[in-house]
């Protein structure tokens, strides 16, 4: 091939071109081909990857909050904001997972416990109040009551443990009640030695009004 | 990724269809040398280039863009035969140009003198064959070269230098 040849080549090559019947097919083609919107492209991968991201947000702030509300809980005595929580979600989710008779026996009774603990708690703070003993004394009502559905439920299969958990636990529903007798017996004392030492007062100060007359 | 409204970005498409169609089904017919295949490999990339040009996408370098795809679609229907992924081989970026297909349909309006040369660019080692191409048929400058295969400038001249030697060479043109 000579330079001559090679020129001509390459001016055949740029002759190559495309008809203009061609070119405006292609060109309709192009457009009528469906193109993907890009708000279902936003849609596809940022709302999904922000969703996702926010779900695992969510979860995280969820096991924190829970791990954190459950560990104040456990520490909550009546009157607290969280002592519901403790009693009506917690406690009755524990003893979902107590499917031996025998642990559902040992956790009602160990339910009473807790309830012991928080009424020393209360009288240890000066915090228990005729309320509070209502609301305990109801506690002590349910689980009671509850304490004998399993009893019954697992008489025949562990009489031995259901006959010592039930000793067990009647002598937690004494000890029980028995701090709250004290602690009512304490509290009318105090409220009797209240009105004395009003009423002390109140003599006093008639006395001095007396004598200023 | 900024959206922007349809019609100004279907225009703007357009002009550069206008512009740009014929240099790129040039591109793909001298590597496959079927007009059939060469339209639609042409269409794909354009195609392409529309696609993401709807879609809102900020491109820096449309011409760029256009041959990158021709060239991997390029290289796919090259493999097609020996490979049933194209996507896979698109994926793994960039390769050098398999030579000519040999029983590839050599378009009969296309002249002897042509259809020898571009067998010759195509003989070209990979790193000369586009520059060589561009420079020579499209008629390219260096820079804008460089823009479209994402080298630097003085690497483009160089390769044409070196190309050109190399094409002399194996068509047997004697250097004036």
């Amino acid at each position: 091939m000579n330079q001559e040849q090679f020129d001509k080549g390459i001016e055949g090559m740029r002759e190559m071109s495309m008809s203009a019947r061609e070119k405006a097919a292609m060109l309709k083609s192009i457009f009528d081909a469906p193109v993907e919107s890009p708000y279902v492209r936003l849609f596809n991968i940022s709302f999904f990857a922000s969703r996702q991201a926010m779900a695992m947000a969510f979860s995280l702030l969820l096991v924190l909050f829970t791990g954190t509300a459950a560990y104040a809980a456990e520490r909550s005595v009546p009157g607290d904001a969280l002592y519901l929580i403790k009693t009506e979600v917690f406690e009755p989710i524990v003893g979902r997972f107590k499917l031996k008779p025998e642990n559902q026996l040992a956790w009602e009774a160990e339910k009473i416990e807790r309830r012991i603990s928080e009424v020393e708690k209360l009288v240890s703070e000066n915090k228990l109040d005729e309320e509070k003993v209502r609301g305990l004394e109801k506690k002590i009502e349910k689980a009671s009551a509850a304490f004998a559905i399993v009893a019954e439920r697992a008489a025949s299969s562990t009489a031995s443990t259901t006959a010592a958990h039930k000793v067990k636990v009647e002598k937690l529903k004494n000890d029980l009640i028995e701090k709250i007798g004290e602690k009512k017996e304490e509290s009318a004392k105090r409220l009797k030695d209240a009105a004395v030492k009003g009423l002390d007062i109140k003599d006093g100060k008639r006395e001095s009004a007396k004598g200023n007359k | 990724m900024a959206v922007m409204s349809g019609e100004p970005i279907k225009d703007q498409f357009t002009s550069f269809y206008e512009k740009e169609s014929d240099a790129l089904f040039r591109f793909c017919y001298w590597r496959v040398t079927n007009r059939e295949l060469a339209l639609e490999l042409a269409q794909e990339s354009f195609a392409r280039l529309w696609a993401k040009m709807a879609e809102g996408a900020q491109m820096d370098n449309q011409r760029a863009f256009l041959y990158v795809v021709a060239r991997h679609l390029i290289i796919d229907w090259y493999r097609k035969g020996k490979s049933g992924s194209l996507e896979a081989l698109s994926e793994e970026g960039e390769r050098p140009f398999e030579p000519m297909d040999q029983n590839a349909h050599i378009d009969i309006e296309v002249g002897s003198e042509a259809r020898r040369v571009a067998e010759k660019i195509n003989d070209l080692p990979e790193q000369y064959r586009d520059v060589v191409y561009m420079r020579f048929v499209e008629d390219l400058r260096p820079r804008e070269i460089s823009q479209i295969l994402k080298i630097s400038t003085n690497a483009v001249s160089v390769r044409i230098t070196r190309g050109l030697e190399e094409l002399r060479r194996i068509s047997g043109i004697d250097k004036k």
